[in-house]
């Protein structure tokens, strides 16, 4: 079961040439309308969950959270805000990262995102980052909206 | 003053619209706005139309019939802001404009060859475009000798067209069932349908006295409009308000009484607040409670003097309350306010409360400086959910002016 905002799409235009062709992006791009904007898909279904996030200065496309038991990284997509608040993560050395989308997904609800999501980078062992969805309880709108009890941390907005 | 050619001007899926100004990703995109409560669809765009997505549609039909679909929180302070960037672009093109909704305004065309220099037709496309290009808002427009049939121009242009329609337009008219007139419903459709009126044509050749017998007055206005005789002019200002109505949907069906009361408490807020804006004190206050968007309950008090005193309405609506079955999950509610008086036309009294507090001025300036709800009613505390988010706090019916909803 999966527990969060479960995909996100950010506009082709966005994203430099060299990500796309380097992670193979091609292969999720969609078209809403003929006359509507191509977008990259980016869901936590994926064979290779993927993220495309803020960090240190450039956009980049980040493992979305840990499933790998042999890394050293929480086993999960998301941190909920009130843990990552409580310190339990701080043996993490958790860093703020602000995932970029512009429509997210929820138990299939397409709703847009304003300005992005935040998130927190985690580096595992072996120096390598995964970005995780910060997560709240939902407000009363989007609890309606979508039928869940949490939604993300959103920048700059509230739903 | 006499206007010899109305227009009429539509913002095309307007709340769509607004979202577009303000982010591109969602032009092309399948899209929906949601109300109050994020269940159901009060807009859609023309893409999510194809889909048979209707104005009113829950929001989990509406994923069904379009999985791609992208829904949208309303923000009627937004769309305040573009509706009131094209009333004044449309003052500036002509002399008499009436803002008749919040997408929709009528205006005295008489001048907009003169005032583009081009002929009527190529004048009105080139509002179009002005309107395009300055507000970003795609728009259809009607030109015609009367208001009726300008409406029905700019409706039949649609989306983004432009129509002039001429006091001889038969073929037109012919074209448009009665049904599409602005001020025929369903049961005066059906009436006319039985007296074989089926086009705006049949109506307007039919007998005038025989369609105010059927349709009363506002049916002969019609009648007349139709034949391009303009009977209704336009109204550059709102005319007092009969009553003044405050409330809608609890959120979802309730039966715990602290949320009703809490809903009940809130809308009287609301409502004080309208009252404050159109500078109004109540004669009678009402309380209509809603089960299933049945009326189940209408309760009406006088007020011993006009008010727009918190505790004074507070002290009418409740025992309302008290006395309306319990045994009914709760859906709408409204209060309304009726018997208005113009405040400085009050008569004075020694021996009832002022007909407002130094406790409402006081909240009424401390909201006016910190923000709506800053002080509020403890009463309101179990909406936690409502008041949490800010965005509750300003609906269409807080945009003033407007001639109908």
């Amino acid at each position: 079961m999966f527990l969060m905002c479960t995909g996100i799409t950010i506009a082709w235009h966005d994203v430099p040439a060299k990500l796309i062709q380097k992670f193979q992006l091609e292969e999720r791009i969609i078209q809403r309308s003929e006359t509507a904007e191509k977008e990259i898909l980016f869901l936590q279904r994926h064979r290779r969950p993927l993220l495309p996030v803020f960090y240190e200065g450039e956009l980049q496309i980040l493992p979305w959270g840990n499933r790998q038991r042999n890394c050293n990284a929480p086993l999960a997509w998301w941190c909920e805000v009130a843990t990552l608040a409580s310190g339990a993560w701080s043996i993490y050395h958790p860093e703020p990262a602000e995932i970029q989308a512009n429509f997210g997904l929820e138990r299939g609800v397409w709703f847009q995102i304003r300005e992005g999501i935040q998130g927190t980078i985690i580096h595992d062992q072996h120096e390598h980052p995964y970005v995780y969805m910060l997560l709240q309880p939902s407000s009363h709108y989007y609890q309606v909206m979508t039928g869940y009890n949490r939604e993300p941390v959103f920048l700059g907005e509230q739903i | 003053m006499g206007t010899s050619l109305m227009g009429h001007i539509d913002a095309d899926c307007f709340y769509v619209s607004c979202e577009r100004v303000r982010s591109y990703s969602l032009r092309g995109v399948p899209c929906g706005v949601l109300g109050n409560q994020g269940a159901c669809v009060i807009a859609k765009s023309y893409e999510l139309k194809a889909y048979g997505v209707k104005t009113g549609h829950p929001i989990w039909e509406a994923k069904k019939l379009c999985p791609h679909a992208v829904f949208v929180k309303r923000d009627f302070r937004w769309y305040e802001v573009i509706s009131r960037k094209l009333l004044e672009l449309l003052k500036t093109v002509s002399p008499l404009v009436e803002y008749y909704s919040i997408d929709e305004m009528f205006f005295d065309a008489s001048e907009l060859a003169r005032s583009f220099q081009l002929p009527l037709m190529e004048a009105t496309r080139a509002l179009q475009t002005l309107v395009q290009e300055q507000i970003g808002v795609p728009v259809s427009i009607g030109i015609a000798p009367s208001r009726t049939l300008a409406k029905l121009g700019s409706d039949a242009a649609k989306p983004f067209g432009v129509r002039v329609i001429e006091k001889q337009c038969e073929p037109f008219l012919r074209s448009q069932p009665v049904g599409e007139l602005c001020g025929v419903g369903g049961r005066s459709a059906r009436k006319l349908h039985d007296r074989n009126i089926h086009t705006c044509w049949d109506y307007r050749e039919a007998d005038r006295l025989m369609i105010r017998k059927l349709l009363t007055i506002k049916g002969e206005a019609l009648w007349w409009e139709l034949r391009g005789d303009s009977v209704t002019p336009i109204q550059t200002s709102r005319p007092p308000h009969k009553a003044i109505a405050r409330g809608g949907s609890c959120g979802g069906k309730t039966t715990d009484p602290d949320r009703i009361r809490a809903w009940v408490v809130r809308n009287i807020e609301r409502l004080i607040e309208a009252l404050d804006h159109h500078r109004v004190y109540a004669g009678h206050i009402s309380l209509q409670i809603d089960a299933n968007k049945t009326a189940l309950w209408l309760g009406r008090t006088p007020l011993a003097v006009p008010s727009a005193s918190f505790r004074t309405i507070y002290d009418a609506v409740m025992p309302m309350l008290e006395a309306a079955p319990t045994n009914h999950p709760v859906s709408h509610m409204h209060i309304i306010a009726e018997s208005l008086i113009w405040r400085n036309k009050i008569q004075k009294s020694l021996f009832f409360e002022e007909a407002q507090s130094p406790l409402d001025q006081l909240k009424h300036d401390i909201n006016q400086k910190l923000g709506r709800f800053a002080i509020r009613s403890a009463e309101t505390l179990p909406l936690h959910e409502i008041y949490h988010d800010a965005t509750h706090n300003y609906d269409i019916c807080d945009i003033s002016g407007k001639m109908c909803f």
